[in-house]
């Protein structure tokens, strides 16, 4: 077993092992402030070509750039649609570039952090981190097939409203027709809950047992299979309450314009992306939970954890408490 | 005034927005046939002549400008005025600049970009060396005085010199404004708009309010001394790291 290894390591006794403890995001808290942490620097990275070509045209204010935060928005649509128009076209691939491979590195805290969600108690950060260096290309893939998997459903979706909106038009008041076309976005909206659920569980499950990107892929389908209501609704509530997070910050400092009061836009955004990185990471918590299958206490067999087939879905102990009974119950009989 | 996501967007500015990429190829007053496209024409019938009303009102006020759009109506009350009866109401009450600048923006496709190209501001200092008084030689020392001597070039580039002003910033935040402009002028020019007071100079903006709404580029409106210290640019870095930021927080994992 190499220090890699993300099964924990049991003395060569007799006793049972002990059962895995229970993943809590507050004993994560490093690993969740660095995610947000990292996220945090991206966004400044990703943003300082835009801000160079700002810092050229009103650098030299004595006011600064508190004339582009005047309500009305004439020298921000001035700098916009004017003069700043071809500087601002040419930073913004640049700072597309940096959002994209900030997102791509990003796997590494996110990997990290579950990680050390997985193993917590038995080894350092930096433990944590080398074990996401370890699955950074795994993650990534999983990322990647969960957004080709996301976008067929967006698309999907937006074709099947523009199919039913086509298809209603003249037959029924436009009205009508709109909310009919929209209610057919329901059930997508609900298939991407489902995709970011099952994505999450593939993460999960790549740090909770040493597998492929296939096989942790076809696992958190079992598992959220398996385990449907306990999976989707932790997750749905991590969702909402993060997405809820970054709509409360934007409806308080808006998002679009700059404000008067720019310390108080950064903190409102920044506390709510952490918020959203925390309940984010509580849901991992339950997500490493669920792909380690049964917990002991629950497991009809009395047995633990890893005396099992490592990837044997919860029926299969109860199949085998069931042969164990028959069995007793034949010897019975032969008495 | 609309709203989106803390974004307020004014009618004043979709209406220069609007107007001024045409400004520059075709008039304002001219038949409706006469102009290139539709957007062309929306552009400059309701962007540009509504910035030029709007310019007419920040820089004359808005009470002058009421009063001549009133005697207009009053005056031309089912008739068929032309637009020299407009801008003869409109010399009456505002001036005859004033009317000379409109016309031209109506008709003549005026455009105006005011710009700061240079500012300067040094203690002021009674020259040393040696003078020849009253057929003496006397021997003067450098003195430095209490005073401040600057001045900022100004470039005036079009022919709608709305009046305007250039308001020198001290280094303690106070203001000095000095006006420029207020006539139509055949071609561009440059200033020298002089700056004397008992504070440094940090630098110089042409019509910090926006009144002249016809200047094509804001952003050339401005300039620091050499020495002074750039302001922060702590409002766009909150928004450039708020945008961001909830974007990465989407595309990450």
């Amino acid at each position: 077993m190499t220090e890699l290894d993300p099964a924990p390591e049991r003395a060569p006794t007799s006793e049972p092992p002990a059962p895995p403890r229970r993943p809590s995001a507050r004993k994560s808290a490093v690993a969740i402030a660095l995610l947000w942490g990292y996220g945090f620097l991206v966004a400044i990275l990703a943003a300082l070509p835009l801000l160079g070509v700002v810092r050229v045209l009103y650098g030299g204010h004595p006011a600064g750039d508190a004339p582009l935060a005047e309500p009305g928005g004439l020298a921000l649509a001035d700098l916009l649609l004017g003069r700043g128009a071809a500087p601002v076209a040419a930073a913004l691939p640049a700072s597309a570039t940096l959002l994209v491979l900030g997102a791509l590195l990003g796997h590494l805290p996110f990997g990290a952090l579950l990680a050390h969600l997985e193993r917590q108690g038995k080894g350092t950060l930096g433990l944590a981190y080398r074990r996401a260096f370890a699955g950074f290309f795994p993650l990534v893939g999983v990322t990647v097939l969960s957004l080709l998997v996301q976008g067929l459903a967006v698309l999907t979706g937006l074709f099947a409203n523009e199919a039913l909106g086509a298809a209603l038009a003249g037959k029924v008041d436009a009205r009508a027709a709109d909310l009919l076309a929209g209610a057919a976005l329901v059930p997508f909206g609900l298939a991407l809950l489902v995709v970011h659920t099952a994505t999450d569980l593939a993460y999960a499950h790549l740090f909770v047992r040493p597998v492929s990107l296939f096989r942790a892929s076809v696992e958190a389908l079992r598992t959220l299979r398996r385990e449907r209501a306990a999976s989707l609704v932790p997750a749905l509530l991590a969702y909402a309450g993060g997405a809820g997070a970054q709509l409360a910050a934007t409806g308080l400092v808006g998002l679009l314009g700059p404000s008067q009061a720019p310390l108080r836009m950064l903190l409102a955004h920044q506390g709510a992306l952490l918020a959203k990185t925390i309940f984010r990471a509580v849901w991992l918590a339950r997500a490493i939970e669920l792909a380690r299958g049964p917990s002991p206490a629950t497991d009809v067999d009395g047995g633990h954890e890893g005396e099992h087939d490592e990837l044997a879905p919860r029926s299969e102990p109860q199949r085998d408490q069931a042969a164990l009974e028959a069995d007793a119950a034949a010897r019975t009989a032969e008495r | 005034m609309a709203s989106v996501l803390g974004l307020q967007v004014s009618d004043t500015t979709v209406a220069l927005v609007s107007g001024r990429g045409h400004a520059r190829v075709q008039p304002i007053a001219q038949p409706a046939r006469a102009f290139s496209n539709g957007r062309a024409y929306g552009g400059l019938v309701y962007g540009r002549t509504s910035t030029l009303l709007s310019t007419l009102r920040r820089v004359y006020g808005e009470e002058r400008l009421t009063a001549a759009l009133r005697a207009y109506t009053t005056r031309y009350w089912k008739r068929h005025p032309e637009p020299e009866d407009l801008l003869a109401v409109l010399g009456e009450t505002l001036g005859a600049d004033a009317r000379a600048l409109a016309r031209a923006a109506l008709f003549d496709q005026g455009t105006v970009d005011y710009a700061v190209t240079q500012v300067a501001c040094a203690r002021r200092a009674r020259p040393a060396g040696l003078f020849d008084r009253n057929g003496k030689r006397e021997t003067d020392a450098a003195v430095v005085g209490d005073e401040y001597d600057g001045y900022a070039f100004v470039e005036i580039r079009g022919t709608l010199a709305f009046p305007a002003d250039v308001v020198f910033v001290h280094d303690d935040g106070g203001t000095t404004r000095v006006p420029i402009g207020g006539a139509l002028q055949p071609r561009g020019r440059v200033l020298r708009v002089p700056y004397t007071g008992s504070r440094p100079l940090r630098g110089v903006v042409i019509d910090p309010e926006h009144k002249v709404l016809l200047d094509d580029d804001f952003t050339n409106n401005h300039a620091l001394v050499a020495e002074a210290q750039r302001a922060p640019q702590s409002r766009v870095f909150a928004l450039a790291v708020a945008i961001v930021g909830q974007l990465h927080s989407w595309l990450a994992p």
